[in-house]
């Protein structure tokens, strides 16, 4: 893992457990969970999050990746390493 | 006058202009695929005639499990001109919780689409028979339905006003959904006002951006079919991405856009407004919740030719008050606009719990006149439906909104709150004790307490639970409410706590809750 992957990678979380599960213990955040499928993310949050996204990595979303590719920890980090390189 | 106090029904909306200008576009889904008046008369006359041959007959219900699409809305009117009532459920749902609804309501028929169709089996609780839309569930067109070709057009046989239009679910204190029936005279009565309030023409594009079950849908869907104008369908994928949908309210030339505030806030903040053109754009309707000041104001600038309403209403009341916001919103101002004056088809009062009116400046609650838009009943809930209505000394009957209003000497209400748990989150109305009916059936919850906070962007569930042993992760309780409960029902804030605190009676002391930080 790059140093830019951890740090996308931190800064993903962080956004996860603050706004979305504010008072769950880190370590039980495990970063393959479908984010949807568990009820953490709906339409809303996702637009809100997709913001967040596009705007701390300076990044833009089709909309298409903003609700196919856009689910687990994992698969968010991935879309921001490939769209920012 | 509009075409809406002229007919009998609303499929009759679409067979008028079927007739008059078939060639005219009359919706358009997120592709850009497009039907026009004859094609969708053809695709909703070979669904309702599908309906028949499954038996449907006039005064059934028939569910409606699918995917916003030219298909789905096709079945609306499809099951309008079978003479039958609609039940549109949300799609995402909770499998269990579509299924109450449709056994609630005895659907002779569902419709839905092959990933809903094991879930939705007929059993012992649900008699009703399958119609299952299959194709491209992906993009949720069901090929097979639109490349049906050319039907005799089937007009509904003489309908008339009184029959059902359609009912829609929503949440119940008891932890059951409860279904708001409405006729198409009650549908027909809020169609003609929004139409003679919008005057659409045959060149108007309004934005279907509400999902079929929520009662925002029947203006954003009959009024356009009033004067042969045009509906686009905003699909799920488009509405999720800010940037997305900006794009496509600007190119898709949409003029009459109606949402819940929460989505303009998320526009105005995040939608990038000032790159696209939306010179086509002449009025913004919201409706559902309190739209907060600063982000309508911040919309405003954004968006500054179209004229902007408020619509308020129950489900149950279709709108029944509208009040438009200035061409400025002042700099200093911070409470949110008024709900408005009463709708011209309405008759809304503030009255005191000995149903007397108020005295201007008072608090009281808003009723509206059994009358014009107003629903039947709750379905198959008399009791129920007798709590909601209740009479003047003059005998004359009324539906309690039960919410508490201050009216103006000119009749312009503001909303100050409600007496019991019922709440609004993003134009969906919640009753809390739902929410704790839900969480009380995880097996190690021992209680649980839901309130909700206001906040400046709206509002905030919070529930707080004690636990069996060791407590479940939050992650579990989101996991467990996504299964069991609709996603605008799920709590932000999840709180374990040894005991919940309870009052001098043994109550739980919600009060004490709400002073929590």
């Amino acid at each position: 893992m790059s140093r830019d992957e951890r740090s996308i990678r931190d800064t993903v979380r962080g956004y996860v457990l603050r706004e979305l599960l504010p008072g769950e213990k880190p370590e039980k955040l495990d970063d393959a969970l479908s984010l949807k499928e568990a009820g953490i993310l709906d339409s809303l949050s996702t637009l809100q999050f997709v913001s967040y996204v596009e705007e701390s990595f300076g990044i833009e979303l089709e909309p298409h990746e903003a609700s196919s590719a856009f689910d687990s920890v994992n698969e968010i980090v991935s879309l921001v390493v490939q769209k920012a390189s | 006058m509009t075409l809406a106090a002229e007919v009998a029904s609303l499929a009759a909306l679409l067979e008028h202009w079927a007739e008059r200008t078939p060639d005219a576009p009359a919706a358009e889904d997120s592709a850009g695929r497009a039907l026009s008046y004859r094609a969708l008369d053809a695709l909703a006359s070979r669904i309702a005639a599908r309906l028949l041959e499954c038996g449907v007959a006039p005064g059934d219900r028939v569910g409606v499990c699918l995917p916003k699409s030219l298909a789905s809305f096709a079945a609306l009117l499809a099951i309008a001109k079978a003479r039958a009532a609609y039940v549109p459920v949300d799609f995402s749902a909770p499998p269990a919780r579509n299924r109450f609804i449709f056994a609630d309501c005895a659907a002779r028929v569902v419709i839905t689409d092959e990933s809903r169709a094991a879930a939705l089996a007929p059993a012992e609780d649900l008699a009703a028979t399958l119609l299952v839309f299959s194709g491209d569930a992906a993009s949720g067109e069901h090929a097979a339905w639109l490349a049906g070709g050319e039907a005799a057009p089937l007009r509904a046989n003489a309908p008339t006003s009184q029959d059902l239009a359609y009912i829609l679910y929503t949440s119940g204190s008891t932890g059951k959904p409860k279904g708001v029936v409405h006729t198409h005279a009650s549908a027909l009565s809020f169609v003609d006002w929004a139409a003679r309030l919008i005057r659409p023409t045959g060149a108007d594009r309004f934005s279907s951006h509400a999902p079929f079950h929520f009662d925002l849908s029947i203006l954003d869907l009959y009024v356009p079919l009033t004067a042969g104008a045009c509906v686009v369908l905003v699909g799920e994928a488009v509405g999720k991405d800010p940037f997305g949908l900006a794009r496509f309210i600007a190119e898709r030339r949409i003029s009459v856009w109606y949402s819940v505030p929460s989505i303009l806030a998320v526009l105005a903040q995040h939608g990038r407004l000032d790159r696209h053109d939306y010179s086509a754009l002449r009025l913004v309707f919201f409706a559902g919740e309190v739209f907060p000041v600063k982000h309508l104001r911040a919309l405003k600038k954004l968006w500054t030719q179209p004229v902007y309403y408020n619509l308020y209403g129950p489900t149950e009341t279709n709108v029944c008050t509208y009040q438009r916001i200035p061409d400025a919103v002042e700099e200093e101002r911070t409470a949110p606009y008024p709900i408005g004056v009463a709708c011209e088809n309405c008759e809304a009062v503030a009255l005191d719990d000995a149903m007397q009116p108020v005295t201007a400046g008072s608090e009281g609650v808003l009723y509206v006149h059994a009358s014009g838009p107003v629903m039947r009943d709750y379905w198959n809930l008399p009791e129920r439906t007798a709590r909601a209505f209740r009479e003047t000394a003059d005998g004359r009957r009324w539906y309690s909104t039960g919410d508490v209003v201050i009216a103006d000497a000119r009749g312009c209400f503001d909303y100050v709150g409600r007496r019991d748990r019922m709440v609004k989150r993003r134009g969906y109305r919640i009753e809390l004790g739902e929410i704790e009916v839900a969480l009380y059936r995880h097996p190690a919850v021992r209680e649980a307490a839901v309130i909700a906070r206001t906040q400046e962007d709206g509002v905030a569930i919070w529930a707080y639970l004690s636990a069996n042993g060791e407590a479940p992760s939050i992650i579990e309780l989101k996991q467990f409410c996504a299964k069991n409960l609709l996603s605008y029902m799920s709590p932000d804030r999840f709180v374990v706590i040894d005991a919940l605190p309870r009052t001098s009676t043994d109550k739980v002391d919600y009060q004490a809750l709400l002073k929590s930080a």
